[in-house]
C-alpha cells in the first residue's frame, strides 16, 4: 500500500505475481495508480505496508540501484550530456564491466535496434522514436531481474506508436525477459501483452489474458475501459422491455436480478447483427472507421429508448434518418447487477456446457 | 503494526546519504555563522565574570549612539533604496526597449555592482574632494550651489555623499533585477492593450506597474536589507564622521568592539541589528504571503 | 521623435554608469601636479604612468592580487562543490526539514558580517590562525553558502527528476548519481554561481581588514582603501585611483566574458529567492 499525503491512497491492496517471463501490462486511466505501482517495484517510492518481492527476495528495503531492475521511462530520460553509446553502457560501467565486453554488448544490442549509426549523437540529436529505442537499448545492455516500461510508446506519434508496438512486442518475446509494462492505451495493453492487470482509483480490478478481460470484464468499469469502440451499456428499468431481446428463461433470471439492485445490460458493438431482427431502430450517426461504418441506432424497446452503436460493413448503403432492423447476439450479452458482472445461465446453456 | 518493521519508510542508507550531503554546508554554516552569532547573544548577556546580566542591553538601550545609529541606518536604507528603486524602475523600463547596443549596455551596468564597495568609496572619496575633486566643482559650475560645498566635512552633506556613492553603485543592480520582472510579463498582454487602443501611461499604470509589484517589493526589500547592514561604504567613504553623522550600526559595532574594545556593549549592539533584520525578514514574509494571494 | 528621446535616456545612462570611471582614468593618468589643481580640469591636459608605477613601488600590490587570488579561488572552489551537494540533495533526494534549512541559509545570508565579527576574530585568534589565508577561506566559504544553496536548488530543481531516477535504478548509488549526472548537467548554473562567489570574495572588506593584520596578508581590496585611510592629508590620490583601476580590471574582464551568466544568477539568486 502507498499513501500520497495522509488520505490520498495511490495504490491499494495491489496483490498480483507476474511469473518468469511474462509480460504483464499494468492498465488504468490516467491517476489510477499503475505508474506509482511500477514505481514501487523500482524502489523509487516507497511502500507504507506490504511487501515487494523479486525473484522470492523482500526488496523493501533495498534502493532502485541493489534491485537490479531495468526501466524505460516515458520520458526516457536519456542523460543529455553523453552520447547515445555512453547512455546504453552507463548500467554496465557502474557494474564494472571490462571494457571490451561493454563494447560488445552496446553494438549488438544497438544493431539489434537499428541505431547502430547513432552511436557517437547526442540525445538531443536524435528524433522521438530514435531517442525511444536509445532508452530500451539501456534498459536491454544488462539482464535484469525484471524490465519496468513506464508508457514508453505515448509520447510518439500515432503510426510510429503502432510499429514500435509490433517492434517490442517481437523484441520482449525474443529476449525472454520478465516484464511489467504500463499503459492507459488498452489497445495496446491487449495487443502487447500475455496478461493484463486493470486498476482503477488504486484498486486492481482484474488481472487476465487479454482475450478474457476483452470478453468477460468482472464489471462495468473493465467493460467500458476495454475495448474501442466502448460496450454498449445500458440499464434494464422495465423487464418488459426485454422480451425481444432475451430468451425466456434469462428473462426471468434477469427479473429476479432486479430485485437485488440496479441490473443493466451490456454488448460490444460487433455483437449486434444487422440487417434483420426483432429489434428496429433510427440511424441518428454516422461515423466511418476504415473497413466499416460505427453506426449510432437510437432503439426503440417497448417503452425505453436506448442508444446503441454497431459496426456496418462499409460497402453497406446507411443513412442518417433510415430504420434499421437489428439482433443482439445472445450468447455475447452481459449482465451487471450494481455494476459487478453476474453469470446468467439460462437452461439449454447449462445443457451445452454439460454436453462440452 | 506489526509489519512497520518489514517496510521501512525509506531504503536503508537513506539518512546517512542526506547527512553526508548536507553536513559539510552544515559545518560551515554552524562554525562560522550560527555560532559566532549565538557566541555575540552570549556575550551581551553576561559580564566580565561571565554572569548573566541584562546590563549591557540597558546601556545599550539608553545609549544616545546607539539610537542614533538605528535612525542613521534606518534613514540611509529607507532614502537610498527609494532612490534606488525609482531611478532603477526608469532604466529598466528603458532597457527593456528595443534598440542597438542594449546588450552592451547591459554590460555597462554590471561595473558598478561589480566594484568592490570599499574601492568604490575610495574613488568617490576623490571625486567629493573640496578643493580638486570634480563633482563639488561640477555642481558649483552648474550653478547649483553657490560655492563648491564641503561634502565630507559637514555632516549633512556627509551623510548625502553615502547615499550619492550607493544609489550611483545600486541603481544599475535594481535596474537589472527589475528588467528580469519586466520581460517576464507576457507580450500579448501588451498587445491586447494595444489592440483596445490604449496609451503608453495608461499600460504603464493598468499592465506593467501591477504585475510588477511582487518583483518590485522583492527587489525592495531584498535592497533595504542589504543596505541595512552597510560597512565598507561608510568605513572607507567618512568613518562614520564627521563626529558620529553617518555612523550606521555596522560601523558602530566594529568601532566598539575594535576601537573601543567594549565587547560586550558591541555584542548587544550586534544583537539588536540581528533582531531589527528578523523584524524585517518577518515582516517580508507577511507582506510577500500577502501578495502572493492577491496575485497567484 | 520618441526614438530621440530613448537614445537620450541610453545616453544618460551610460554616462550614469561611467562618469565617475572617467574623473578616476583621468586622475591616474595626471601627474600630481594637474590632478591636485583647484579647481579640477576636467578634461586630459598631460599624460604620465607614473601614479602605476608608484603604486607597484609603494605598495606590495602583487602580494596583495596574489592574496585576494588565493583566497577567492579555494573559497569558491570549496562553497561550490559542498553547495552543489546540499543543494541536489534538498532538490532531489527531498528530505524532510529541507525548507526549514534553505530559509534558516537564506536569513543568515542577509546577516551582515559586523555582527558575528567579533566571535569569529576571538576563534581566529585561539586558533593562531590570524594572519593565515585560513581566516578568510573559511568564514567566506560560509558567507557564500546561501547564494550558491539557492541558486542552484532552483537550477537543480529544473533537471528532470526522471534523470536522478534513470542513473539509480541502472544501478548508481546516489554520489555517483549526483557526480556524474546532477553536477554535470547543472555546469552552466555552477559556473554562474562560481562567477559570483569568486566577485563577493574579491570584494569583501570588513573580514579581510580585521583578520588580516600584517601587511603582506592583506587582500587587494582592503589594501587599496588603507592607502587612503592611513593619512588624513595629502593623500597620493593619483596612486590610489591607479590601485583602484587595476583591482576593477578583473572584474571588468570577468563582466565582459560572462554577463549572462552573471544576470542569470542575480535574478535567480534575487527575485527567486
Amino acid at each position: 500500500m502507498k499513501r500520497f499525503g495522509k488520505s490520498v491512497i495511490a495504490v491499494n491492496k495491489a496483490n498480483f505475481f507476474v511469473d518468469d517471463d511474462e509480460f504483464v501490462s499494468l492498465l488504468g486511466p490516467s491517476g489510477c495508480g499503475k505508474t506509482t505501482t511500477l514505481r514501487l517495484i523500482a524502489g523509487l517510492e516507497r511502500a507504507d505496508e506490504g511487501e515487494i518481492l523479486i525473484r522470492n527476495k523482500v526488496v523493501n528495503a533495498l534502493s532502485p540501484s541493489e534491485r537490479d531492475v531495468a526501466m524505460v521511462f516515458q520520458s526516457y530520460a536519456l542523460y543529455p550530456h553523453m552520447n547515445v553509446f555512453r547512455n546504453i553502457a552507463i548500467p554496465l560501467e557502474i557494474r564494472k564491466m571490462p571494457k571490451s565486453e561493454i563494447k560488445e554488448r552496446v553494438e549488438s544490442i544497438a544493431e539489434m535496434l537499428g541505431i547502430s549509426e547513432l552511436l557517437n549523437r547526442k540525445p538531443r540529436e536524435l528524433s522521438g522514436g530514435q531517442r525511444q529505442r536509445v532508452a530500451i537499448g539501456r534498459a536491454l545492455v544488462r539482464q535484469p531481474n525484471l524490465f519496468l516500461l513506464d508508457e514508453p510508446l505515448a509520447n510518439l506519434d500515432a503510426i510510429l506508436r503502432h510499429r514500435m508496438r509490433g517492434e517490442l512486442k517481437a523484441l520482449f518475446h525474443h529476449i525472454n525477459g520478465t516484464t511489467v509494462y504500463v499503459t492507459h492505451d488498452q489497445e495496446e495493453a491487449v495487443a502487447m501483452s500475455d496478461r493484463i492487470i486493470v486498476m482503477n482509483s488504486g484498486v486492481i480490478q482484474q488481472i487476465g489474458a487479454p482475450e478474457e478481460v476483452y470478453k468477460r470484464p468482472v464489471n462495468k468499469f473493465v467493460a467500458l475501459f476495454v475495448g474501442t469502440p466502448q460496450m454498449n451499456i445500458f440499464e434494464v428499468k422495465d423487464i418488459k422491455s426485454m422480451k425481444s431481446v432475451l430468451s425466456s428463461q434469462k428473462l426471468s433470471a434477469v427479473e429476479k436480478l432486479m430485485h437485488e439492485g440496479r441490473v443493466e445490460i451490456g454488448i460490444r458493438p460487433e455483437n449486434i447483427l444487422f440487417g434483420k431482427g426483432p429489434l428496429s431502430g433510427e440511424v441518428s450517426l454516422i461515423e466511418p472507421m476504415g473497413a466499416n461504418l460505427l453506426v449510432s441506432v437510437k432503439l426503440l424497446l417497448d417503452s425505453d429508448t436506448i442508444n446503441v452503436k454497431l459496426f456496418v460493413s462499409n460497402t453497406m448503403e446507411v443513412r442518417e434518418g433510415e430504420i434499421l432492423k437489428l439482433s443482439f447476439k445472445e450468447s455475447e450479452i452481459l449482465f451487471f447487477l450494481n455494476e459487478k458482472r453476474v453469470e446468467i445461465e439460462s437452461q439449454d446453456q447449462q445443457n451445452s456446457d454439460r454436453e462440452a | 503494526m506489526p509489519e512497520r518493521s518489514l517496510n521501512p519508510k525509506h531504503e536503508k542508507g537513506y539518512w546517512w546519504a542526506i547527512v553526508g550531503f548536507v553536513v559539510p554546508v552544515l559545518f560551515f554554516f554552524t562554525v562560522f555563522q550560527i555560532y559566532p552569532l549565538s557566541k555575540n547573544v552570549w556575550l551581551s548577556l553576561t559580564n566580565i565574570a561571565g554572569r548573566l546580566t541584562l546590563g549591557n542591553f540597558y546601556r545599550t538601550l539608553s545609549s544616545q549612539s546607539f539610537w542614533q545609529s538605528t535612525w542613521i541606518t534606518v534613514e540611509f536604507s529607507l532614502i537610498s533604496v527609494s532612490i534606488e528603486m525609482f531611478i532603477g524602475f526608469i532604466f529598466a523600463l528603458l532597457l527593456n526597449q528595443e534598440f542597438r547596443g542594449r546588450k552592451a549596455v547591459r554590460t555597462i551596468f554590471l561595473i558598478p555592482w561589480a566594484l568592490p564597495t570599499a574601492i568604490m568609496a575610495t574613488g568617490w572619496k576623490f571625486l567629493l574632494q573640496h578643493s580638486y575633486g570634480p563633482i563639488p566643482w561640477i555642481l558649483y559650475w552648474l550653478h547649483f550651489v553657490k560655492e563648491p560645498p564641503y561634502f565630507l566635512s559637514l555632516p549633512k552633506n556627509a551623510f548625502i555623499s553615502i547615499v550619492m556613492a550607493d544609489v550611483w553603485k545600486t541603481v544599475p543592480f535594481c535596474a537589472l533585477l527589475l528588467l528580469a520582472g519586466l520581460q517576464a510579463i507576457p507580450k500579448d498582454l501588451y498587445e491586447a492593450m494595444d489592440v483596445d487602443g490604449a496609451s503608453w501611461f495608461f499600460k504603464l499604470r493598468r499592465l506593467t506597474i501591477p504585475l510588477m509589484l511582487p518583483a518590485i517589493i522583492v527587489t525592495l526589500i531584498f535592497r533595504f536589507l542589504q543596505a541595512f547592514g552597510v560597512f565598507d561604504l561608510i568605513w572607507v567613504l567618512t568613518n562614520g564622521g564627521p563626529g558620529n553623522a553617518t555612523m550606521a550600526l555596522s560601523p558602530f559595532i566594529y568601532q566598539q568592539t575594535f576601537n573601543w574594545l567594549d565587547i560586550r556593549n558591541g555584542a548587544a549592539t550586534a544583537v539588536m541589528t540581528a533582531l531589527y533584520i528578523l523584524a524585517i525578514v518577518a515582516a517580508m514574509w507577511v507582506t510577500r504571503s500577502y501578495i502572493g494571494r492577491r496575485y497567484a | 521623435m520618441k526614438r530621440f528621446f530613448l537614445y537620450l535616456g541610453v545616453a544618460f545612462m551610460i554616462f550614469y554608469c561611467l562618469f565617475p570611471l572617467y574623473f578616476l582614468l583621468l586622475g591616474s593618468f595626471e601627474p600630481t601636479n594637474v590632478s591636485y589643481s583647484s579647481p579640477p580640469i576636467l578634461y586630459p591636459v598631460a599624460f604620465t604612468l607614473s601614479n602605476y608605477i608608484g603604486v607597484f613601488k609603494d605598495i606590495p600590490l602583487s602580494t596583495y592580487i596574489m592574496n585576494s587570488t588565493i583566497v577567492s579561488l579555494s573559497a569558491t572552489a570549496i562553497v561550490v562543490f559542498i553547495g552543489a551537494m546540499s543543494a541536489f540533495a534538498i532538490a532531489k533526494i527531498k528530505f524532510r526539514g529541507s525548507g526549514i534549512l534553505l530559509n534558516l541559509l537564506l536569513i543568515f545570508g542577509f546577516f551582515p558580517g559586523a555582527i558575528m565579527i567579533f566571535p569569529l576574530y576571538k576563534m581566529f585568534a585561539d586558533l593562531h590562525i590570524l594572519n593565515n589565508y585560513l581566516s578568510l577561506i573559511l568564514p567566506y566559504i560560509s558567507m557564500n553558502i546561501p547564494l550558491t544553496v539557492w541558486v542552484l536548488t532552483t537550477y537543480f530543481e529544473q533537471i528532470p527528476i526522471e534523470l536522478y531516477e534513470a542513473a539509480r535504478v541502472d544501478g548508481m548509488s546516489r554520489f555517483q548519481a549526483f557526480y556524474k549526472i546532477i553536477f554535470p548537467l547543472g555546469i552552466p548554473a555552477v559556473s554562474t554561481v562560481a562567477i559570483l562567489d569568486f566577485i563577493a570574495c574579491w570584494n569583501e572588506f570588513i573580514l579581510a581588514l580585521t583578520f588580516m593584520t600584517k601587511k603582506s596578508m592583506r587582500t587587494i581590496t582592503v589594501g587599496i582603501s588603507m592607502i587612503s585611510g592611513r593619512f588624513s592629508y595629502q593623500y597620493p590620490w593619483g596612486e590610489i585611483i591607479a590601485g583602484a583601476l587595476l583591482v576593477t580590471v578583473p572584474l571588468v574582464v570577468i563582466i565582459f566574458i560572462a554577463q549572462e551568466k552573471i544576470i542569470s544568477g542575480l535574478t535567480a539568486g534575487a527575485i527567486k529567492g
